[in-house]
């Protein structure tokens, strides 16, 4: 196989593998979401002073902490494969 | 010295580059708990505003996924969609609905047909208890998982539910843990574990609230979440 028909091939495998684009939002997403609970909770709650914003908080911090335990055992395990010699 | 053009450079950089993904490993244990703990994103549903045009997404847009996510195992059960873009399926979801889509059916109903107050501490159940009950297993031994594994669900109904009176915070926290432990512990070959740990806790709780309003007790606590904008 010539090298574009190498790259083009290495191209369809990539593609094929979901899993490598699927880790970046499966990592990212749950604390963005955490985040805006957050945020949420502290302008609603302590810069309006509007009661009831505690269940956002609580809530953004069980989100932070549960997608924590289990990512970092996660991102610990991603690795790159080592290349062959020659 | 001679460099080289620029186009050949581009090229090599992106052959490498190209490479380096390819070489890129993932571990497909802890990618199905990691698939878990997203879900707890679908928790900003509460958050949207609620105008009418807002709440009819609200339906249309997590029925379209669902839709699309039965159309996908159709075809993959079906043969027409190869199983190498299914990372981490499991041996028995070769043949069966994968876990992911019971995940989905069960989130969907929680978040349509059921109030907040009973729907949110069945997703973290689903999102965290789950998943956790999986590594104390492999850690510890299946009797001790189940019983930490019931405390954390407690722990989630007691937080979502503290501004009940006491008494219902107790039993609501011992019927939801119970109901989350039993959905988690029945094995089916075709009704997943996933559904299950969402549908039982929460099948149980709106019997209870329900079976309570004939005699005239509301036990339902105040909206734990609100939506953007204030309330």
């Amino acid at each position: 196989m010539n090298k574009k028909g190498l790259r083009q091939a290495q191209r369809i495998i990539l593609s094929r593998r979901l899993e490598i684009w699927l880790t970046p939002v499966l990592v990212i997403a749950p604390f963005l979401i955490a985040i805006l609970f957050l945020i949420e909770s502290v302008e609603q709650g302590v810069l309006r002073g509007a009661p009831l914003y505690e269940g956002e908080f609580l809530l953004g911090c069980i989100i932070i902490v549960g997608t924590l335990v289990f990512d970092v055992p996660f991102l610990r395990t991603v690795h790159f494969r080592k290349r062959k010699k020659g | 010295m001679t460099t080289k053009p620029l186009k050949e450079r581009v090229e090599e950089y992106q052959d490498e580059l190209l490479e380096r993904l390819l070489s890129i490993e993932v571990d497909a244990h802890w990618f199905r708990r990691v698939f878990h703990t997203f879900a707890s994103c679908f928790l900003v549903f509460y958050l949207l505003p609620n105008e009418p045009w807002i709440n009819l997404i609200k339906i249309v847009v997590p029925v379209v996924i669902l839709v699309l996510v039965g159309i996908i195992e159709v075809r993959r059960l079906g043969g027409k969609l190869d199983r190498q873009y299914f990372f981490g399926l499991r041996l028995y979801e070769h043949h069966r609905p994968a876990g992911y889509f019971y995940f989905g059916v069960g989130l969907i109903l929680l978040l349509l047909a059921f109030p907040q107050q009973i729907a949110i501490p069945c997703i973290l159940c689903a999102c965290f208890v789950d998943p956790a009950i999986g590594e104390f297993r492999y850690r510890l031994k299946s009797r001790t998982a189940y019983v930490l594994g019931f405390v954390l669900g407690f722990c989630f109904f007691l937080v979502t539910w503290y501004r009940s009176n006491p008494l219902v915070l107790l039993v609501v926290c011992l019927v939801g843990a119970t109901g989350a432990i039993l959905g988690e512990r029945v094995k089916s070959s075709w009704l997943d574990d996933d559904l299950l740990i969402q549908l039982v806790p929460a099948l149980m709780l709106l019997l209870l609230w329900l079976g309570l309003r004939v005699f005239h007790l509301d036990i339902l606590p105040p909206e734990l979440l609100h939506p953007f904008g204030g309330l």
